[in-house]
């Protein structure tokens, strides 16, 4: 039956329909009622997981503890430990990405060769053939130079885990070896700290609250030990007054009550130009130098003789009468305490300048207090057995003679890296093998680094990630990360100590550097017994006890090493360092006159010495400090940093940008005699006119290394304590015009 | 810039094309023949442009959902305007078949008033204060500038070639209407890119990015200027012209087309820091 | 509303270090693009002198929500604590949320074709616990204010440079502004 249409009934719908458009028409209802139940459909990604301990192994102060939470054989998420009471249960912004990097699809998962090397004709091979290939290696490099000698090392900081010392360890158990030897980030300080002190070592952190004034000099804590920032501020809400010492302005400076922007390494004027003032003044605490200190009489001579506020002043850029006050304050001000960051030591005088630092702190009595200090980092809770490390040569191994007669290894200096490959001869190096490090993307002079492995014959690399580094070696192997293996923390900041579980399996066939350690062992003495001592299995966890001793069970109050799977635990130490006065230097006091120095060709008293200066054709200075979203060529890379932090740039003041002819966003050409980089311009007045601003980092797939334009500048000390000059990053003099 | 939203450009043209047609159609032919022409020609071009505003969505298999909050949301009544048109559109058209005249017109009545009230909705979805440059009477007004413009241009043609389907649409009346929208469009978006220029600095945005593209130099060509051009040749053609209707329809979609899609594109969301 | 939850965003405290931004993806593994959380820089020129400031804003859920309001489906409801929520399944990704909020809270997931935002981590507040984001901040610049009808104000502003005009949602957010130091600069 055909249907009918009748009038009556449209008019009725229609009518019907009309009504309800005109009712809703005017919006009455404010509210929908909830479509659905209590689930909207946003699932907690840790929900009904396991958790696991762990600790963020990275070179950083913070050193953070860290949960691991575990559901099916998958890490679902991250998240602090709320025991430690420093990290106070939180991570960083890179911490939180971890999940990105455990699973990130450029993640290597397999040994890879390629050839010929540089190519990016990648080929997996097995695990086997990869041994095979090196262990032959090593056999006929020891045939044909009768030593181990032509194959180095390059091992740093990418992981900090007591058992990654095992790959020294590996080095060792195979022969004598060559080793970068130093480090570039810090050695300066630490020389000057240990001239002054008999070594470095800060108060604990925490301690911070209890500062009445607290100078933050060449440091900037709110991007790379944001842990930290909680005590200045709960210095502050008790009436502290924050300082921040700083070439430009800082994301800690923004925050200091006062912010004096110094010239760029003039730090040891300022802090002599205090000095003198506090001499003046008699706001010196006789009674602590007489009773800590040697060399103090002589340095208030060379006070009076040599350093007066005027001086100071136009050394570097800040007002006599700012430095005055400042002196004043930190003088009267009981107790306070000096940050002295890394950056700051980053330059020909660095050493120098902390030096003087130090003194400032002596002087006033502030050293060996609660809140106060010259705080610069420590190795307190770092006194491992390092039984990883420790590995027996193998018989019949040949190294350097030493004069004694006795042998070692050969070293090279890690901050002159492609150059000393290039040079040393009799034998000459001819192998790598580079693990947690990175040397072509955070070396100076990378250009010299790649033509050094141009004259190597195997280059091996162990990472997570095809980095620069890896991308020019011949074999790759994938690493662990630190959710997959079994590891010890300490930090150089804090005084906590934490156990690092295995939480999951590892990632495809990826293996933990001790782990390759034990295979290759067994790969060459199948190949020719005894030719290597590291032992060829064992359980990681059970190497974790190895690391402890009674002194630092004893350190930490636990009786047993696993006592740290139900948290970690704050070393027993005096919150003040250096309260009981005992120095570890030659005389058993401060020695602001050292008695050391000299014999490293430095001055005894922390004199002045003057800066690095730009030339005519490179006049402006350089800067590239850390920043939040990497750590060295470390997490810039993972997707979700990516997707916040796209791309690099450069920090230009506007007056010099002006000059230039450059525009925000506009991009820019950075370059001395030796390199250079194009990024975009950003004008902030953050900086000073004659310093420019970058970040370093690894963009994954940009080819922007702003190491291309830094030479391999030695820093004035670091030979003392860690066998090598340091590196003046901070003093890289370029130029800078508009491109496009 | 923001996303160009091609479907939305396509379905928002489209759709008003059909409406504008319909006020064309639906007084002078409604009721009376051609019933094809009268309704079931801007119901397809309606029902095309609806499919085509699916491929906006993110889930168009749940698009049915889009009529629930009519409440409060100008895309739910959007979505129910339409598809009232649409489907009174398709009464009529059966009420002509059936021989049902004035059944078929009072539907086809209902249908425009619908129709329009969509065009509005339309409008409105996109009168929001988070981008200034659409914050204003401007974006209701050039939504059914280009329902009025492109509905009695392909009326237009269709007379050609239906000599009867809209007896009015003949001779010069139509093209001096067209004349004068055309005008009005381009004092409207004169005045509207003034505004722009005291909006704040995302609406200043949005005018230096106009001004620096070509393709809004296209637009304007195409869809203001050769048109203008084009209805004064035919205002002096008693008869009309195909050729020159089919012209000025193109020249209009065009500039219609690429100015919807610069509308949706260089819009500036309210800035933050 | 029987109450507002809201954020409390303290620009003086605050270090621009994004532990919150990535906490929040940490919490629910988002995919790369979607940024439920936001740390935006405020421009240099809207200082009294040059310094880095930052402001970290998710969803305001506010108490005029332009979301709920535009949305053809009816996604989003206001929960009696003043939670915003989106029926995730229910969106049928129109984006016309993504269009009419004016702080961009809510994006499109390519991925999953859906609109996404923060929920104010409404399983972890009926559990009483702290939301990622706020348990996150190192220095507690970013805190859950439990209700913002009884929330005690001295120091906090409704707005700063660079927030978006509150009178069309009214966001369920209060900051405390940045506080000047002294800066002795070498180009002034």
């Amino acid at each position: 039956m055909a249907y009918q249409l009748t009038r009556r009934s449209f008019l009725k719908g229609l009518a019907a329909g009309s009504a309800l458009t005109a009712l809703t028409a005017y919006g009455g209802l404010k509210y929908a009622a909830p479509a659905a139940a209590v689930e909207a459909g946003y699932p907690e990604a840790g929900a009904g997981a396991k958790v696991f301990r762990n600790v963020c192994p990275r070179n950083c102060y913070d050193t953070c503890s860290m949960l691991s939470y575990v559901k099916d054989g998958v890490l679902r998420k991250v998240s602090g430990d709320p025991v430690n009471t420093f990290t106070n249960g939180r991570l960083c912004v890179k911490g939180y990405t971890y999940t990105r990097r455990v699973y990130s699809p450029d993640r290597l998962k397999y040994p890879m060769k390629q050839e010929p090397r540089g190519s990016g004709k990648w080929q997996r091979i097995s695990w086997d053939e990869a041994l095979e290939i090196i262990a032959r290696k090593i056999l006929a490099i020891k045939k044909e130079y009768g030593s181990t000698l032509p194959i180095c090392l390059n091992k740093y900081s990418g992981n900090f885990d007591i058992l990654h010392y095992g790959i020294e360890g590996m080095m060792s158990s195979i022969g004598y070896t060559t080793r970068a030897l130093g480090t570039p980030c810090w050695p300066a300080g630490i020389d000057a700290q240990t001239y002054d002190f008999g070594t470095l070592w800060n108060n604990d952190p925490e301690d911070l609250v209890n500062s009445r004034y607290i100078i933050l000099w060449g440091v900037n804590p709110a991007w790379t030990s944001i842990h930290s920032m909680r005590f200045i501020y709960a210095a502050r809400e008790k009436g502290a007054k924050i300082v921040a010492i700083d070439p430009i302005v800082t994301q800690t400076a923004a925050k200091a009550d006062l912010y004096l922007q110094i010239k760029p390494s003039t730090d040891g004027a300022l802090a002599l130009g205090m000095a003198r003032h506090i001499l003046d003044n008699g706001w010196v605490d006789v009674e602590y130098l007489k009773a800590n200190a040697v060399g103090w009489e002589e340095f208030f001579e060379y006070l009076r003789r040599e350093v007066t506020l005027e001086w100071a002043s136009k050394t570097t850029g800040i007002p006599a009468g700012v430095i005055a006050d400042l002196a004043r304050e930190y003088a009267t001000t009981k107790p306070a305490a000096i940050w002295i960051g890394y950056g700051l030591q980053r330059h020909t005088n660095g050493g120098q300048n902390v030096r003087a630092i130090d003194a400032l702190a002596a002087i006033t009595g502030n050293v060996g207090k609660s809140g106060g200090g010259a705080l610069y980092g420590h190795l307190e809770t770092w006194g491992f057995n390092y039984a990883a490390m420790t590995m027996p040569k193998p018989a019949g191994a040949v190294g350097v003679k030493k004069p004694d007669g006795t042998m070692s290894d050969r070293f090279i200096n890690i901050n002159n890296f492609g150059a000393e490959l290039l040079n040393t001869n009799d034998p000459p190096i001819k192998m790598l093998w580079i693990a947690c490090r990175n040397p072509l993307s955070q070396d100076p002079e990378p250009q010299v680094v790649q033509k050094a492995f141009e004259t190597m014959d195997l280059v091996v690399t162990v990472d997570h990630f095809l980095t620069r580094t890896a991308a020019w070696s011949d074999i790759v192997l994938p690493a662990t990360t630190h959710f997959e293996e079994y590891g010890v923390n300490a930090s150089y900041w804090h005084y906590w100590v934490g156990i690092n579980e295995q939480a999951i399996e590892p990632y495809f066939e990826a293996k933990n550097d001790v782990q390759i350690a034990m295979l290759l062992a067994a790969k060459l003495n199948a190949l020719e017994p005894g030719s290597c001592t590291y032992p060829t299995s064992g359980n990681l966890e059970e190497w974790v006890g190895k690391e402890f001793n009674p002194k630092m069970l004893d350190l930490l109050g636990i009786s047993d090493y696993r006592e740290l799977k139900k948290g970690p635990h704050k070393a027993k130490l005096p919150p003040a360092a250096w309260a009981d006065g005992k120095f570890r230097t030659p005389s058993g006091k401060i020695e602001i006159k050292s008695s050391e120095a000299p014999k490293y060709g430095l001055p005894a008293l922390p004199i002045y010495v003057p800066e690095k200066q730009p030339s005519p054709e490179y006049p402006y200075r350089l800067f590239t400090p850390h920043w939040r979203y990497g750590l060295h060529s470390q997490f810039q890379n993972i997707d979700w940093m990516m997707n916040v932090s796209p791309e690099p740039y450069v920090e230009i003041h506007p007056a010099t940008a002006a000059a230039k002819g450059i525009k925000d966003g506009d991009w820019v050409k950075v370059y001395n005699e030796i390199g250079y980089v194009t990024l975009k311009a950003r004008i902030t007045a953050t900086t000073a006119p004659e310093v420019l601003v970058a970040y370093e980092a690894w963009y994954k797939d940009l080819n922007y290394n702003i190491n291309y334009t830094v030479k391999a500048v030695p820093s004035d000390m670091g030979k003392k304590a860690t066998g090598n000059r340091g590196l003046a990053f901070h003093d890289n003099f370029v130029n800078i015009e508009k491109v496009r | 810039m923001t996303n160009w939203e091609w479907p939305l450009v396509f379905f928002t043209i489209f759709a008003q094309m059909a409406v504008g047609y319909l006020v064309m159609v639906v007084p002078g032919a409604a009721g009376k023949a051609n019933p094809r022409w009268t309704y079931l020609l801007p119901a397809g071009i309606l029902a095309t442009a609806m499919v085509i505003s699916l491929g906006h969505l993110g889930h168009p298999e749940n698009a049915y959902r889009a009529l629930t909050h009519l409440a409060s949301s100008w895309l739910s009544r959007e979505v129910l305007l339409f598809s009232l048109c649409f489907l009174l559109l398709l009464a009529a058209y059966l009420a002509a078949k059936g021989g049902k005249q004035p059944l078929a017109r009072l539907a086809a009545v209902l249908a425009l008033a619908s129709g329009l009230l969509g065009v509005l909705a339309s409008a409105l979805i996109y009168v929001l204060p988070a981008r200034p440059a659409w914050y204003n009477f401007h974006t209701v007004l050039t939504f059914f500038l280009t329902a009025l413009l492109l509905g009695p241009a392909l009326g237009m043609c269709l007379e050609q070639l239906l000599p009867g389907l809209a007896p009015w649409l003949e001779g010069g009346l139509a093209s001096r209407a067209l004349v004068s929208l055309l005008l009005l469009s381009i004092i409207s978006s004169l005045s509207y890119l003034t505004f722009l220029a005291a909006a704040g600095p995302e609406a200043r945005l949005t005018l230096t990015t106009l001004l620096a593209s070509p393709w809004w130099w296209l637009r304007v060509l195409a869809g203001w200027l050769a048109p203008l051009a084009v209805s004064y040749q035919l205002r002096r053609q008693e008869r009309g012209s195909l050729s020159l209707s089919l012209v000025l329809l193109l020249l209009l979609l065009a500039g219609e087309l690429i100015g919807r899609a610069l509308f949706y594109g260089t819009a500036v969301p309210l800035a933050i820091g | 509303m029987a109450k507002q939850l809201g954020f409390l965003v303290d620009t003086e405290k605050c270090i621009g270090c994004f532990s919150c931004e990535m906490a929040c993806k940490n919490e629910y593994q988002t995919e790369v693009k979607p940024r439920w959380r936001r740390v935006y820089q405020q421009r240099e020129a809207s200082l009294p002198y040059p310094e880095r400031n930052f402001m970290s804003l998710a969803c305001n859920h506010c108490a005029d929500p332009a979301c709920l309001k535009v949305c053809p489906v009816g996604a989003y409801s206001k929960r009696e604590d003043g939670i915003v929520l989106q029926d995730h399944a229910r969106c049928i990704g129109c984006r016309l949320c993504t269009m009419a909020c004016p702080y961009g809270a809510p994006q499109y997931n390519e991925k999953d074709r859906r609109v996404e935002k923060c929920q104010l981590c409404y399983q972890k507040v009926d559990r009483n616990e702290e939301p990622a984001c706020v348990a996150a901040c190192p220095v507690g610049a970013l805190q859950l204010i439990k209700d913002l009808n009884s929330f005690p104000e001295p120091g906090t502003v409704k707005e700063l440079p660079g927030f978006p005009d509150i009178t069309i949602t009214r966001p369920s957010v209060r900051f405390v502004p940045p506080r000047a130091g002294v800066q002795i600069r070498r180009d002034v």
